[in-house]
């Protein structure tokens, strides 16, 4: 039944996650082959498993994956009880206007007070918005963001948030702080310009333009201030890291519909690009990846010019195969005439 | 499962506590199960991603249906997961095997969830027992990797053996407790169906 491919040291790295390419393919074809095979390796990776899930019924790791899950819905649940109190209050209204009929004084004096309203904007892959707040802050949306924002603020501060990408022009109030809250990060300011980028899976990144601002984790182990020129990158795994004499002109250049990328990982750049264009790109090689361009990109580029400019860097090729992009390593490597 | 099916109805209500020793008991299993499709970091918040789902529809879910609801789930989001990675060049084998495994999964799935709620608690105990019954070097390979998160070169300079003999040792255990466990997963089964 097991046979010449499956050995005890590819078993091992299949279940450990260290397989290669070449490996998972070798386990693809074994277990492709008979499916008694298949249910031996599946078995032994449920046996393999049942480690994890020991070590995932630790008391702290449920707790914290817990409070991750509370303060993750807890704004969603927030925003339903407005809508409750919002019709409540509406028949509070109605009520209150039948007695008016009566006696306009007593509608007078129990007028409630508007409730706080969210609104949400979703800006598709492809689009990008612009939007101005009741506090005359200006925001303007990249591809593939959901921002939330109350209809007028509160009396104590100005919360807002976003998942996605945006570059903010805060109207100075140090009276009422301004708090974007993403995910993975709070960003506090008085008033200020920054972009502000927390796709999910990917860094969460803060520019800093002018004025100051504060960036702490959600978890609330990292907090950092910056000044202008000045960048924050969070992740959970690799926490808070700030860098200096970044040029913001680059971060923000997608405000004018342009791509602008200074030693970037190709990876990063795909993911730009399938934002701005609604396309579908696959890296073909794990090296390419990872490998950075420095590039820009007018607004009017196609996704054609686009895709031909990074190939004249001579490192890669690309095709379109079955409605996605494929790059793939460049097979002469000739050397770089020009860029 | 009497105590199960309240909880839900409570938290069908809203209720917070109800809603807290739901997670306590699944989390670990669905983390467990993510990681076998997907790295550490994206299977934590893929589960999260699925009890979010299961917070906005818990409503019109069946209480009998849960933990159909909460593996399916989870297993679609692996897979929808991985088919969206860049590399390529895994990809197909990558899709292949987790497909494979979601197969495996539903023929046996049945009989598993019922084992997992009363394994639960004495989980490590009966595997202990199980590796008791190993040769000594075989134990203590598996041990150190199994149970401590020793790598295995550095189990194997620890032991002064080859890694080789490292991964023979961790198979020929994971074999046993493959025989081993068996019999427990059918009675268990069994006690279950006469009722």
């Amino acid at each position: 039944m097991k046979d010449i491919d499956m050995n005890e040291e590819l078993l091992i790295r299949f279940l450990t996650h260290t397989c290669s390419t070449e490996e998972l393919k070798q386990v693809d074809n074994w277990i492709a082959s008979n499916k008694a095979n298949a249910d031996w390796l599946f078995e032994m990776e449920r046996i393999w498993s049942l480690k994890d899930e020991l070590r995932f019924s630790d008391k702290q790791e449920i707790e914290k994956a817990y409070r991750q899950f509370i303060s993750r819905i807890s704004k969603k649940t927030l925003q339903l009880k407005y809508r409750t109190y919002f019709y409540s209050v509406l028949k509070y209204v109605a009520i209150i206007v039948v007695v008016s009929l009566l006696s306009i004084n007593l509608y007078k004096m129990l007028t409630p007070q508007e409730p706080e309203l969210m609104n949400e904007i979703c800006v598709p892959r492809g689009e990008r918005a612009n939007v101005t707040l009741s506090d005359g802050t200006k925001v303007a949306l990249n591809s593939d963001t959901k921002f939330t924002y109350p209809s007028h603020f509160s009396k104590s501060s100005r919360n807002v948030s976003l998942i996605g990408e945006g570059y903010f022009e805060v109207t100075h109030n140090p009276q009422k702080p301004f708090i974007v809250n993403a995910q993975m990060i709070h960003v506090k300011v008085l008033g200020t310009k920054f972009n502000m980028r927390t796709y999910s899976g990917e860094n969460s990144i803060v520019t800093l333009s002018e004025g100051k601002v504060e960036v702490e984790s959600s978890n609330k182990e990292n907090k950092i201030t910056l000044h202008p020129n000045e960048e924050a990158t969070y992740s959970e795994s690799a926490g808070m890291s700030i860098s200096k004499g970044i040029n913001v002109g680059i971060s923000k250049s997608w405000t004018k519909g342009e791509l602008a990328f200074m030693d970037q990982s190709l990876s990063i750049i795909c993911k730009a690009i399938e934002r701005k264009f609604n396309v579908k790109i696959v890296i073909a090689d794990r090296q390419l990846a990872v490998d950075v361009f420095t590039c820009h990109f007018k607004e009017s580029a196609t996704i054609e010019e686009v895709m031909t400019l990074l190939k004249e860097t001579r490192k890669l090729n690309y095709s379109f195969k079955e409605g996605k992009i494929v790059i793939y390593k460049s097979k002469n490597s000739m050397p770089m005439e020009k860029v | 499962m009497l105590q199960l099916d309240l909880n839900i109805d409570k938290i069908r209500g809203g209720d917070e506590e109800a809603f807290k020793s739901f997670f306590i008991t699944f989390y670990p299993k669905l983390k467990a199960l993510a990681c076998r499709f997907v790295d550490g970091q994206v299977a934590d918040d893929l589960v999260q991603d699925v009890f979010a789902s299961y917070w906005e529809q818990k409503t019109s879910i069946q209480a009998d249906n849960i933990q159909s609801f909460l593996f399916k789930c989870l297993q679609n989001k692996c897979l929808n997961f991985i088919k969206h990675q860049m590399v390529e060049e895994e990809y197909e084998s990558r899709v292949r095997i987790a497909e494979a495994r979601i197969a495996y999964l539903a023929d046996t799935s049945d009989a598993n969830h019922v084992l997992e709620q009363v394994m639960n608690r004495d989980l490590r105990e009966i595997i202990e027992k199980s590796v008791e019954k190993l040769p000594p070097k075989c134990a203590q390979a598996f041990r150190l990797c199994y149970f401590h998160d020793v790598d295995r070169k550095e189990v194997a300079e620890l032991m002064g053996i080859s890694p080789r003999t490292v991964d023979g040792h961790i198979q020929q255990a994971l074999n046993f407790l493959r025989e081993d466990l068996k019999d427990l997963f059918l009675l268990v089964f069994m006690f279950y169906s006469t009722f």
